[in-house]
């Protein structure tokens, strides 16, 4: 069971939130979309692959 | 994994994903399917020996084991749409979500064909009509 996925997504949400607020403020919207934009996409690359985990392990349990 | 734990789990997934939904709603989102996940995979491990220990039994007790793996297959299939699903009825997508439920509706009723024309023929037999 690992719990750590779970906070390992949600810090990198809140680390997201936080750099973009940051890059924001100082008047660089366009960074601030981007740095929003790479984190969603490394959140996406993280959660695709225990995803596929999630299906070969219902395929093996089941004999999909 | 108990079930307190994965109780545990769920309740602190619940809290950070409302804490990132405030900020980053998409990331939000992904923080649920992967509380989602992490939850799932904990509890296929432990059914598993159930499926062994209903397969010993039906092999046991004469019942073709075909049949027994169509159910299977079916539960599967069930626990895949449910689970996507639930995650387009979270993004807000409900008309998605009814058409994965159509999917495997239709995926089982595929699956379940066999079985329906054994029940047919078995009954037509007793009948006596064919």
């Amino acid at each position: 069971m690992d719990v750590d996925f779970v906070f390992k997504v949600a810090a990198i949400g809140i680390i997201v939130a936080v750099l973009y607020q940051l890059l924001d403020r100082s008047g660089r919207q366009e960074q601030a979309m981007l740095t929003t934009l790479a984190g969603l996409i490394v959140v996406m690359l993280m959660i695709v692959g225990k995803i596929g985990d999630l299906f070969n392990t219902i395929k093996s349990t089941f004999n999909l | 994994m108990s079930v307190y734990g994965i109780i545990a789990v769920g309740l602190i997934s619940c809290v950070l994903v409302l804490v990132v939904k405030q900020y980053r709603p998409e990331l939000g989102l992904l923080v649920s399917i992967a509380a989602g996940c992490v939850i799932l995979l904990a509890v296929l491990s432990k059914f598993t020996p159930v499926i062994e220990q209903l397969k010993s039994l039906v092999y046991n007790s004469g019942i073709k084991k075909e049949y027994l793996s169509i159910m299977i297959k079916s539960l599967g299939i069930c626990y895949l749409t449910q689970f996507a699903s639930d995650i387009c009825n979270d993004f807000g997508q409900t008309s998605l979500a009814s058409k994965i439920e159509l999917c495997g509706r239709v995926t089982l009723a595929v699956l379940s064909m066999p079985l329906m024309i054994t029940l047919i023929e078995t009954v037509s037999k007793m009948v006596g009509t064919s």
